[in-house]
Protein backbone atom coordinates (compact mmCIF):
# COMPACT_ATOMS: atom_id res chain seq x y z
CA UNK A 1 0.00 0.00 0.00
CA UNK A 2 1.52 3.66 -0.94
CA UNK A 3 0.87 6.39 1.22
CA UNK A 4 1.59 10.14 0.41
CA UNK A 5 4.44 11.14 2.80
CA UNK A 6 6.85 7.86 2.47
CA UNK A 7 8.04 5.61 -0.02
CA UNK A 8 5.78 1.95 -0.11
CA UNK A 9 9.09 -0.01 1.25
CA UNK A 10 8.82 2.02 4.02
CA UNK A 11 6.13 0.85 5.95
CA UNK A 12 7.66 -2.79 5.31
CA UNK A 13 11.15 -1.54 6.51
CA UNK A 14 9.12 0.58 9.63
CA UNK A 15 7.52 -3.41 10.32
CA UNK A 16 10.84 -4.75 10.53
CA UNK A 17 12.30 -1.81 12.73
CA UNK A 18 14.72 -1.09 9.92
CA UNK A 19 14.00 3.05 9.99
CA UNK A 20 15.68 5.51 11.77
CA UNK A 21 13.90 7.03 14.92
CA UNK A 22 12.53 10.31 12.62
CA UNK A 23 11.39 8.38 9.94
CA UNK A 24 9.62 5.64 12.42
CA UNK A 25 8.29 8.70 13.84
CA UNK A 26 6.49 9.95 10.75
CA UNK A 27 5.23 6.77 9.92
CA UNK A 28 3.86 6.16 13.27
CA UNK A 29 2.05 9.37 12.88
CA UNK A 30 0.61 8.23 9.69
CA UNK A 31 -0.55 5.35 11.48
CA UNK A 32 -2.18 6.75 14.12
CA UNK A 33 -4.15 8.69 11.59
CA UNK A 34 -5.09 5.96 8.69
CA UNK A 35 -6.44 2.79 10.44
CA UNK A 36 -6.34 0.85 6.84
CA UNK A 37 -2.34 1.61 7.11
CA UNK A 38 -2.43 0.46 10.55
CA UNK A 39 -4.07 -2.92 8.90
CA UNK A 40 -0.95 -3.18 6.52
CA UNK A 41 1.48 -3.55 9.12
CA UNK A 42 -0.93 -6.19 10.93
CA UNK A 43 -0.94 -7.77 7.51
CA UNK A 44 3.07 -8.00 7.13
CA UNK A 45 2.97 -9.29 10.94
CA UNK A 46 0.78 -11.83 9.91
CA UNK A 47 2.03 -13.29 6.41
CA UNK A 48 5.50 -13.70 8.55
CA UNK A 49 4.09 -15.83 11.62
CA UNK A 50 2.04 -17.82 8.55
CA UNK A 51 5.40 -18.21 6.18
CA UNK A 52 7.17 -19.46 9.56
CA UNK A 53 4.57 -22.26 10.85
CA UNK A 54 4.53 -23.83 7.57
CA UNK A 55 8.20 -24.00 7.03
CA UNK A 56 8.48 -25.01 10.30
CA UNK A 57 5.56 -27.80 10.15
CA UNK A 58 7.44 -28.79 6.71
CA UNK A 59 10.35 -28.99 8.64
CA UNK A 60 9.27 -31.02 11.51
CA UNK A 61 7.81 -33.36 8.77
CA UNK A 62 10.93 -34.36 7.95
CA UNK A 63 12.13 -37.72 9.95
CA UNK A 64 15.07 -37.80 12.75
CA UNK A 65 16.31 -40.74 11.34
CA UNK A 66 16.56 -38.79 7.65
CA UNK A 67 18.75 -36.00 9.38
CA UNK A 68 21.08 -39.06 10.89
CA UNK A 69 21.81 -40.15 7.49
CA UNK A 70 22.73 -37.04 6.85
CA UNK A 71 25.38 -36.84 9.63
CA UNK A 72 26.80 -40.38 8.80
CA UNK A 73 27.38 -38.66 5.10
CA UNK A 74 28.77 -35.43 6.52
CA UNK A 75 30.80 -37.44 9.01
CA UNK A 76 31.74 -39.47 6.19
CA UNK A 77 33.19 -36.49 4.21
CA UNK A 78 35.52 -35.10 7.69
CA UNK A 79 37.07 -38.17 8.20
CA UNK A 80 37.59 -38.54 3.92
CA UNK A 81 38.87 -34.84 4.45
CA UNK A 82 40.48 -34.96 7.68
CA UNK A 83 42.45 -38.48 6.96
CA UNK A 84 45.09 -37.13 4.28
CA UNK A 85 45.06 -33.66 5.87
CA UNK A 86 46.26 -34.99 9.18
CA UNK A 87 49.19 -37.48 7.94
CA UNK A 88 49.95 -36.66 4.20
CA UNK A 89 53.36 -35.90 3.49
CA UNK A 90 52.40 -33.43 0.78
CA UNK A 91 49.72 -31.49 2.34
CA UNK A 92 52.09 -30.77 5.40
CA UNK A 93 54.72 -29.33 3.37
CA UNK A 94 51.86 -27.25 1.30
CA UNK A 95 50.71 -26.14 5.00
CA UNK A 96 54.42 -25.39 5.59
CA UNK A 97 54.80 -23.38 2.51
CA UNK A 98 51.54 -21.39 3.20
CA UNK A 99 52.89 -20.17 6.38
CA UNK A 100 53.79 -16.93 6.60
CA UNK A 101 57.20 -17.42 7.70
CA UNK A 102 58.39 -20.34 5.19
CA UNK A 103 59.18 -18.18 1.92
CA UNK A 104 61.08 -15.18 3.69
CA UNK A 105 62.86 -18.75 5.75
CA UNK A 106 63.51 -20.20 2.10
CA UNK A 107 64.90 -17.01 1.14
CA UNK A 108 67.29 -16.81 3.55
CA UNK A 109 68.26 -20.12 3.20
CA UNK A 110 68.90 -19.49 -0.60
CA UNK A 111 71.34 -16.57 0.22
CA UNK A 112 73.19 -19.20 2.79
CA UNK A 113 73.58 -22.01 0.33
CA UNK A 114 74.67 -19.44 -2.56
CA UNK A 115 77.29 -17.65 -0.22
CA UNK A 116 78.61 -21.35 1.26
CA UNK A 117 78.83 -22.24 -2.69
CA UNK A 118 80.70 -19.47 -3.41
CA UNK A 119 82.90 -19.97 -0.35
CA UNK A 120 83.93 -23.40 -1.27
CA UNK A 121 84.04 -22.19 -4.59
CA UNK A 122 86.87 -20.47 -4.04
CA UNK A 123 88.48 -22.16 -1.63
CA UNK A 124 91.07 -25.33 -2.21
CA UNK A 125 89.32 -28.76 -2.44
CA UNK A 126 89.60 -30.75 0.85
CA UNK A 127 92.54 -32.52 0.97
CA UNK A 128 92.17 -35.08 4.52
CA UNK A 129 90.07 -38.36 4.72
CA UNK A 130 87.33 -36.62 7.22
CA UNK A 131 86.79 -33.82 4.81
CA UNK A 132 86.07 -36.39 1.83
CA UNK A 133 83.63 -38.44 3.69
CA UNK A 134 81.57 -36.20 5.40
CA UNK A 135 81.18 -33.81 1.99
CA UNK A 136 80.76 -36.68 -0.16
CA UNK A 137 79.15 -39.17 2.08
CA UNK A 138 81.55 -41.73 2.25
CA UNK A 139 81.32 -43.85 5.14
CA UNK A 140 83.74 -44.48 8.07
CA UNK A 141 84.96 -48.23 9.02
CA UNK A 142 82.51 -47.30 12.27
CA UNK A 143 79.58 -46.24 10.22
CA UNK A 144 79.45 -49.44 7.79
CA UNK A 145 78.65 -51.75 11.00
CA UNK A 146 74.99 -51.86 11.87
CA UNK A 147 73.74 -50.18 14.82
CA UNK A 148 74.51 -53.40 18.14
CA UNK A 149 71.25 -51.27 19.66
CA UNK A 150 69.20 -49.07 17.25
CA UNK A 151 67.18 -46.08 18.69
CA UNK A 152 63.80 -46.64 18.49
CA UNK A 153 61.91 -45.43 15.51
CA UNK A 154 59.82 -41.83 15.49
CA UNK A 155 55.97 -42.34 14.51
CA UNK A 156 54.71 -39.44 12.24
CA UNK A 157 55.72 -39.67 8.55
CA UNK A 158 53.46 -41.46 6.14
CA UNK A 159 54.81 -44.12 4.02
CA UNK A 160 53.87 -45.18 0.50
CA UNK A 161 56.30 -43.84 -2.48
CA UNK A 162 57.20 -40.56 -0.77
CA UNK A 163 60.71 -40.71 0.37
CA UNK A 164 61.18 -41.26 3.89
CA UNK A 165 63.87 -38.77 6.62
CA UNK A 166 66.18 -40.49 7.83
CA UNK A 167 67.73 -39.02 11.16
CA UNK A 168 72.11 -39.87 10.79
CA UNK A 169 73.79 -38.87 14.26
CA UNK A 170 75.88 -36.48 13.45
CA UNK A 171 79.98 -36.87 13.48
CA UNK A 172 80.39 -38.49 17.20
CA UNK A 173 77.23 -40.27 17.40
CA UNK A 174 76.79 -43.90 16.94
CA UNK A 175 77.35 -45.88 14.14
CA UNK A 176 74.47 -46.98 12.11
CA UNK A 177 74.32 -47.66 8.40
CA UNK A 178 76.11 -49.41 5.62
CA UNK A 179 76.23 -47.94 2.54
CA UNK A 180 76.52 -48.54 -1.03
CA UNK A 181 79.16 -46.01 -2.74
CA UNK A 182 80.12 -45.32 -6.83
CA UNK A 183 83.52 -44.39 -6.92
CA UNK A 184 84.48 -41.56 -9.45
CA UNK A 185 88.13 -42.52 -10.55
CA UNK A 186 88.30 -39.18 -11.60
CA UNK A 187 88.13 -36.73 -8.66
CA UNK A 188 88.54 -40.12 -6.01
CA UNK A 189 85.68 -39.61 -4.19
CA UNK A 190 82.63 -41.41 -4.09
CA UNK A 191 78.90 -40.95 -3.73
CA UNK A 192 76.32 -42.64 -1.30
CA UNK A 193 73.32 -43.94 -3.51
CA UNK A 194 72.21 -47.01 -1.66
CA UNK A 195 71.97 -47.11 2.32
CA UNK A 196 71.20 -50.31 5.01
CA UNK A 197 69.63 -49.72 7.90
CA UNK A 198 67.91 -51.59 11.20
CA UNK A 199 67.44 -54.18 8.40
CA UNK A 200 65.56 -52.23 5.67
CA UNK A 201 67.52 -50.16 2.98
CA UNK A 202 66.64 -47.85 0.10
CA UNK A 203 68.00 -45.12 -2.15
CA UNK A 204 69.29 -41.94 -0.79
CA UNK A 205 66.82 -39.15 -2.28
CA UNK A 206 68.75 -36.24 -1.14
CA UNK A 207 70.54 -34.97 1.65
CA UNK A 208 68.17 -32.23 4.08
CA UNK A 209 70.86 -31.29 6.54
CA UNK A 210 71.15 -30.51 10.07
CA UNK A 211 67.71 -30.80 12.30
CA UNK A 212 69.41 -29.74 15.77
CA UNK A 213 72.19 -32.73 16.43
CA UNK A 214 71.23 -34.77 13.69
CA UNK A 215 71.35 -34.89 9.89
CA UNK A 216 68.36 -35.70 8.32
CA UNK A 217 68.81 -37.63 5.38
CA UNK A 218 65.71 -38.13 2.32
CA UNK A 219 65.63 -42.38 1.57
CA UNK A 220 63.52 -43.67 -0.47
CA UNK A 221 62.77 -47.25 1.11
CA UNK A 222 62.64 -50.56 -0.99
CA UNK A 223 59.95 -51.32 1.49
CA UNK A 224 57.94 -48.67 2.81
CA UNK A 225 57.08 -48.31 6.65
CA UNK A 226 55.28 -45.23 8.53
CA UNK A 227 57.78 -44.10 10.86
CA UNK A 228 60.71 -41.79 11.02
CA UNK A 229 63.59 -43.45 11.74
CA UNK A 230 66.64 -42.58 13.57
CA UNK A 231 70.14 -44.63 12.92
CA UNK B 1 19.20 -15.26 20.69
CA UNK B 2 21.95 -14.24 22.20
CA UNK B 3 22.30 -17.54 24.42
CA UNK B 4 22.42 -19.67 21.24
CA UNK B 5 24.69 -17.08 19.38
CA UNK B 6 27.23 -17.64 22.62
CA UNK B 7 27.08 -21.05 22.50
CA UNK B 8 27.32 -21.45 19.35
CA UNK B 9 30.67 -19.46 19.63
CA UNK B 10 32.26 -21.90 22.22
CA UNK B 11 30.68 -25.01 20.13
CA UNK B 12 32.61 -23.21 17.05
CA UNK B 13 36.00 -22.88 18.97
CA UNK B 14 35.28 -26.48 20.13
CA UNK B 15 35.04 -27.68 16.83
CA UNK B 16 37.58 -25.28 15.21
CA UNK B 17 39.98 -27.25 17.83
CA UNK B 18 39.23 -30.79 16.49
CA UNK B 19 36.60 -31.36 18.22
CA UNK B 20 33.53 -33.78 16.38
CA UNK B 21 31.45 -33.50 18.91
CA UNK B 22 31.28 -30.11 19.07
CA UNK B 23 30.64 -29.76 15.33
CA UNK B 24 27.42 -32.33 15.48
CA UNK B 25 25.57 -30.27 18.33
CA UNK B 26 25.75 -27.50 15.85
CA UNK B 27 24.59 -29.43 13.46
CA UNK B 28 21.60 -31.00 15.66
CA UNK B 29 20.96 -27.57 16.57
CA UNK B 30 20.62 -26.23 12.89
CA UNK B 31 19.31 -28.82 11.42
CA UNK B 32 15.58 -28.15 10.89
CA UNK B 33 16.36 -24.72 10.72
CA UNK B 34 18.81 -24.98 7.90
CA UNK B 35 16.58 -27.32 6.01
CA UNK B 36 13.23 -24.77 6.21
CA UNK B 37 15.33 -22.13 4.88
CA UNK B 38 16.57 -24.29 2.17
CA UNK B 39 13.20 -25.49 1.56
CA UNK B 40 11.82 -22.12 1.69
CA UNK B 41 14.29 -21.11 -0.91
CA UNK B 42 14.33 -24.27 -3.44
CA UNK B 43 11.33 -26.12 -2.95
CA UNK B 44 11.83 -29.02 -2.82
CA UNK B 45 12.18 -31.33 0.09
CA UNK B 46 15.11 -33.72 -1.39
CA UNK B 47 17.12 -30.74 -2.79
CA UNK B 48 16.67 -28.84 0.36
CA UNK B 49 17.99 -32.04 2.53
CA UNK B 50 20.76 -32.32 0.02
CA UNK B 51 21.69 -28.49 0.83
CA UNK B 52 21.88 -29.38 4.44
CA UNK B 53 24.40 -32.04 3.91
CA UNK B 54 26.29 -29.67 1.50
CA UNK B 55 25.87 -26.46 3.58
CA UNK B 56 27.26 -28.51 6.59
CA UNK B 57 30.22 -30.05 5.10
CA UNK B 58 31.32 -26.60 3.36
CA UNK B 59 30.68 -25.07 6.92
CA UNK B 60 33.41 -27.38 8.15
CA UNK B 61 35.88 -27.13 5.53
CA UNK B 62 35.86 -23.65 5.90
CA UNK B 63 35.74 -23.36 9.73
CA UNK B 64 39.81 -22.89 10.37
CA UNK B 65 38.87 -19.18 8.14
CA UNK B 66 35.52 -18.64 10.16
CA UNK B 67 36.74 -15.51 12.34
CA UNK B 68 33.62 -15.08 14.49
CA UNK B 69 32.80 -11.92 12.47
CA UNK B 70 29.64 -12.58 11.93
CA UNK B 71 27.36 -15.02 13.75
CA UNK B 72 27.94 -19.09 13.48
CA UNK B 73 24.16 -19.27 11.88
CA UNK B 74 24.64 -16.33 9.50
CA UNK B 75 27.65 -17.57 7.73
CA UNK B 76 25.79 -21.00 7.95
CA UNK B 77 22.66 -19.49 6.21
CA UNK B 78 24.80 -17.57 3.89
CA UNK B 79 26.74 -20.53 2.59
CA UNK B 80 22.98 -22.49 2.72
CA UNK B 81 21.76 -19.39 0.79
CA UNK B 82 24.52 -19.62 -1.81
CA UNK B 83 24.23 -23.35 -2.09
CA UNK B 84 20.08 -22.49 -2.46
CA UNK B 85 20.82 -20.10 -5.27
CA UNK B 86 23.52 -22.32 -7.18
CA UNK B 87 20.64 -24.81 -6.91
CA UNK B 88 18.48 -22.71 -8.49
CA UNK B 89 20.64 -21.72 -11.37
CA UNK B 90 21.26 -25.30 -12.34
CA UNK B 91 18.19 -26.80 -11.59
CA UNK B 92 15.17 -24.31 -13.02
CA UNK B 93 13.13 -26.05 -15.25
CA UNK B 94 13.28 -29.41 -12.64
CA UNK B 95 12.23 -27.83 -9.79
CA UNK B 96 8.75 -26.85 -10.35
CA UNK B 97 7.72 -30.04 -11.08
CA UNK B 98 9.05 -32.21 -8.60
CA UNK B 99 7.86 -29.86 -6.11
CA UNK B 100 4.54 -31.01 -7.44
CA UNK B 101 5.16 -34.88 -6.80
CA UNK B 102 6.94 -33.99 -3.44
CA UNK B 103 3.51 -32.06 -2.33
CA UNK B 104 1.24 -34.83 -3.73
CA UNK B 105 3.47 -37.52 -1.56
CA UNK B 106 2.88 -35.14 1.35
CA UNK B 107 -0.58 -34.82 0.76
CA UNK B 108 -0.91 -38.98 0.37
CA UNK B 109 0.70 -39.06 3.73
CA UNK B 110 -2.22 -37.90 5.51
CA UNK B 111 -1.92 -37.60 9.18
CA UNK B 112 1.94 -37.55 8.87
CA UNK B 113 1.52 -34.26 6.45
CA UNK B 114 -0.78 -32.62 9.18
CA UNK B 115 1.75 -33.42 12.51
CA UNK B 116 4.43 -31.35 11.88
CA UNK B 117 1.86 -28.27 10.68
CA UNK B 118 2.47 -25.57 14.12
CA UNK B 119 -0.66 -24.15 13.29
CA UNK B 120 -1.93 -27.94 13.21
CA UNK B 121 -1.53 -29.00 16.54
CA UNK B 122 -4.62 -27.62 18.25
CA UNK B 123 -6.40 -29.27 15.38
CA UNK B 124 -10.05 -29.48 17.11
CA UNK B 125 -12.66 -30.85 13.77
CA UNK B 126 -12.08 -32.35 10.81
CA UNK B 127 -13.21 -28.74 9.38
CA UNK B 128 -10.45 -26.78 10.98
CA UNK B 129 -7.95 -29.30 9.73
CA UNK B 130 -9.03 -29.41 6.22
CA UNK B 131 -9.13 -25.40 6.43
CA UNK B 132 -6.13 -25.70 7.11
CA UNK B 133 -4.52 -27.83 5.20
CA UNK B 134 -5.80 -25.43 2.59
CA UNK B 135 -3.92 -22.92 3.95
CA UNK B 136 -0.55 -24.29 4.14
CA UNK B 137 -1.03 -25.75 0.11
CA UNK B 138 -2.14 -22.30 -0.29
CA UNK B 139 0.99 -20.65 1.16
CA UNK B 140 3.08 -23.67 -0.43
CA UNK B 141 1.96 -22.59 -4.01
CA UNK B 142 1.97 -18.78 -3.04
CA UNK B 143 6.30 -19.79 -2.36
CA UNK B 144 6.44 -21.52 -5.52
CA UNK B 145 4.91 -18.53 -7.53
CA UNK B 146 7.55 -16.23 -6.23
CA UNK B 147 10.92 -15.17 -8.36
CA UNK B 148 13.87 -17.00 -6.11
CA UNK B 149 15.55 -13.28 -5.17
CA UNK B 150 11.83 -12.72 -3.24
CA UNK B 151 11.65 -15.92 -1.94
CA UNK B 152 15.62 -15.92 -0.30
CA UNK B 153 14.69 -12.45 1.87
CA UNK B 154 11.40 -13.41 3.16
CA UNK B 155 12.38 -16.50 4.52
CA UNK B 156 15.76 -15.13 5.62
CA UNK B 157 13.47 -12.26 7.36
CA UNK B 158 10.50 -14.06 8.32
CA UNK B 159 12.24 -17.49 8.97
CA UNK B 160 15.67 -16.53 10.52
CA UNK B 161 14.75 -13.25 12.12
CA UNK B 162 18.15 -11.57 9.86
CA UNK B 163 18.07 -7.18 9.89
CA UNK B 164 18.73 -6.00 6.48
CA UNK B 165 22.59 -5.80 7.00
CA UNK B 166 22.54 -9.71 8.11
CA UNK B 167 20.88 -10.08 4.66
CA UNK B 168 22.72 -7.67 2.45
CA UNK B 169 25.72 -10.00 3.87
CA UNK B 170 24.20 -12.96 3.22
CA UNK B 171 22.85 -12.14 0.08
CA UNK B 172 26.06 -9.78 -1.11
CA UNK B 173 23.71 -6.90 -2.38
CA UNK B 174 22.87 -3.49 -0.96
CA UNK B 175 21.02 -3.42 2.37
CA UNK B 176 18.62 -0.76 0.12
CA UNK B 177 18.12 -3.82 -2.38
CA UNK B 178 17.39 -6.19 0.66
CA UNK B 179 14.06 -3.25 1.53
CA UNK B 180 12.93 -3.29 -2.18
CA UNK B 181 12.94 -6.83 -2.68
CA UNK B 182 11.54 -7.60 0.64
CA UNK B 183 8.73 -5.00 0.20
CA UNK B 184 8.24 -6.94 -3.54
CA UNK B 185 7.92 -10.59 -2.01
CA UNK B 186 5.18 -9.53 0.96
CA UNK B 187 3.56 -7.54 -2.07
CA UNK B 188 3.23 -10.57 -4.30
CA UNK B 189 2.96 -13.62 -1.35
CA UNK B 190 0.28 -11.50 -0.48
CA UNK B 191 -1.14 -11.09 -3.95
CA UNK B 192 -1.18 -14.81 -4.56
CA UNK B 193 -2.50 -15.68 -1.51
CA UNK B 194 -5.22 -13.73 -2.00
CA UNK B 195 -5.72 -15.17 -5.75
CA UNK B 196 -6.79 -17.87 -3.26
CA UNK B 197 -8.83 -16.84 -1.04
CA UNK B 198 -7.26 -15.69 1.63
CA UNK B 199 -6.90 -11.85 2.60
CA UNK B 200 -4.41 -11.36 5.71
CA UNK B 201 -5.04 -7.81 7.42
CA UNK B 202 -8.36 -7.44 6.92
CA UNK B 203 -8.58 -6.51 10.72
CA UNK B 204 -10.45 -8.13 13.68
CA UNK B 205 -14.22 -7.88 13.20
CA UNK B 206 -13.20 -4.91 10.72
CA UNK B 207 -15.62 -4.46 7.58
CA UNK B 208 -13.43 -5.97 5.47
CA UNK B 209 -13.19 -8.57 7.34
CA UNK B 210 -13.51 -11.99 5.07
CA UNK B 211 -14.13 -15.63 5.77
CA UNK B 212 -10.39 -16.17 4.21
CA UNK B 213 -8.84 -13.78 6.18
CA UNK B 214 -10.48 -15.44 9.80
CA UNK B 215 -9.40 -18.81 8.15
CA UNK B 216 -5.98 -17.57 7.94
CA UNK B 217 -5.47 -15.68 11.61
CA UNK B 218 -6.53 -19.10 13.22
CA UNK B 219 -3.87 -20.87 10.83
CA UNK B 220 -0.84 -19.23 12.53
CA UNK B 221 -1.61 -20.02 16.03
CA UNK B 222 1.48 -22.27 16.77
Amino acid sequence: MSHPSFEPETLSAYHDGELPPEDAARVEAALRADPKLARETEAIDELGTALRAVLEADANDVPDARFEQIWDAIEREIDAQVAPESTGLVARLRAWWGGAWARPALAVAGVSVASLALFFALRDPPRDAQDTQVAAGRPTPAQAEPSPEPPPAKAGVPSGDVAQPVAAPTPGGPPALAAATVEDDASNEAEVEFIEFQGSSGRIERIEGRRGTTTVIWVREDEPVDTERDL
Amino acid sequence: MTDTTTDDRILVARAQQGERGAFEALFRRHQRRVFAVALGIVRNEEDALDIVQEAFIKAYRSLPRFKGESSFFTWLYRITTNLCIDHGRRNKKHRASSFEEQRTRIDEDGPAAERGAAGLRRVTSPDEAVARKEIRDAFRAALDELPEIHRSVIVLRELQGMSYAEMADALGVPKGTIMSRLHHARRKLREALEARGIVLGAGDGGSESTEGATTSKEAVVP
